[in-house]
């Protein structure tokens, strides 16, 4: 039995659920109230497009994608343990916490237990033409590309690519669904001593 | 005037004036559909013929045939046969082996999936149903998009700013640091 959790994929083969597409571009609205100098709402609209790039891994179901019965891909950011680790060390010091080792070794745990919802975890992968550290996965945001669009910017660059394979991307297909149907007992369980 | 062809039948004669098809070759295990009701010509025959637009078609079908039908669906064997036309008769009239269903020349341009019941009790017989599985619980129809507008955005991916991710520090964080 191969248990492997990835494989490099050539740049034509069909897009499909837990393909990794890093260096994506993506279009938001900017994080703002819109400038109400301009006169017209789309005059307002058109100031507030952002352009970004993330990495991103597709959230889509493989069957839906193969049979096209859709036509927008779902798609999730990530971002190497390293680049994760820069920011949450921010996050703490903005709340006057000391990001020690111990307190990062602590909320790496919680994220592989599924204790912090929005997070999931995919292991590294030494070997091969392609090397990754940990990836964290953040289900917070949540982009729709068309399809067409990206499977012909993949043809475009021509590269390999990291595909997750299952059961590990129906692991992280779970703890996608977790997230959001999640619920919080406003009277929870009492201990049981 | 089509009950008085009824009742001439039911004496034991046939209708005059009336086509009558028959489903040939039909048994328990298939059942052949006659195509050319189908067949523009065959039908201009039949109305020519009849100088009204409504056609009786009488269906011939063994005894055996239809008790061993009906005692199929009633275990569940499903037919899936498609019943476009009104049935004329009750079929548990006193005709013998026959069931009447009258067709408008307009129904008679019926699709060509449609065959007619062998059941003496087509009642039972249900319309099919549009097969689930195509679907597999996911609809997609062709939603509309309103377009405010459209822009060409010009960029340079490696010049574009990089997502970062929105972190919250929770209560358990803090309580486990103290």
């Amino acid at each position: 039995m191969n248990n492997l959790w990835y494989e490099e994929v050539a740049a034509d083969v069909r897009l499909t659920q837990g393909d990794f597409i890093f260096n994506c571009p993506l279009l938001s609205w900017k994080d703002s109230s819109i400038d109400s100098q301009i006169k017209t709402e789309i005059g307002e609209l058109k100031q507030s497009i952002e352009a970004f790039y993330a990495d991103v891994i597709v959230m889509s179901q493989a069957c839906d994608l193969k049979q096209e019965k859709v036509r927008n891909v779902v798609l999730c950011p990530h971002l190497s343990l390293h680049e994760y680790r820069i920011s949450w060390e921010e996050a703490m010091k903005g709340k006057n916490q000391n990001p020690t080792e111990k307190a990062w070794k602590s909320h790496c745990e919680d994220i592989c237990d599924g204790y912090i919802w929005n997070l999931s975890i995919l292991n590294t992968k030494e070997k091969g033409h392609m090397k990754i550290e940990h990836r964290i996965i953040d289900f917070h945001d949540i982009y729709t590309v068309p399809l067409k669009f990206l499977e012909s910017l993949l043809k475009e660059r021509g590269l390999l690519r990291l595909l997750l394979l299952p059961p590990y991307r129906e692991y992280l297909s779970q703890a996608f669904a977790r997230f959001f149907m999640r619920v919080g007992l406003p009277v929870p369980i009492t201990k049981i001593i | 005037m089509i009950s008085q062809k009824i009742s001439t039948l039911m004496e034991g004669e046939f209708i005059t004036g009336a086509e009558e098809c028959l489903i040939s070759g039909a048994t328990t295990d298939k059942i052949n559909r006659d195509r050319s009701l189908s067949n523009p010509s065959k039908k201009s025959d039949l109305a020519e013929k009849e100088g009204i637009d409504t056609v009786v078609i009488i269906l011939t079908f063994s005894e055996e045939d239809a008790l061993k039908a009906y005692s199929e669906k009633s275990i569940g064997k499903d037919y899936s046969v498609k019943y476009l036309w009104k049935r004329l008769l009750n079929p548990l009239s006193i005709v013998k082996n026959k069931l009447f269903f009258q067709a408008s020349e307009d129904q008679l341009e019926f699709p060509e999936d449609t065959a007619a019941s062998m059941s003496a009790w087509p009642d039972f017989c249900k319309k099919s149903e549009p097969d689930r599985r195509i679907w597999r619980g996911i609809f997609s129809p062709q939603y509309s998009r309103k377009v405010i507008f459209t822009q060409q955005v010009n960029a340079q991916i490696e010049k574009l700013p990089r997502w970062k991710p929105y972190i919250t520090i929770d209560r358990r964080t803090i309580d486990r640091n103290e």
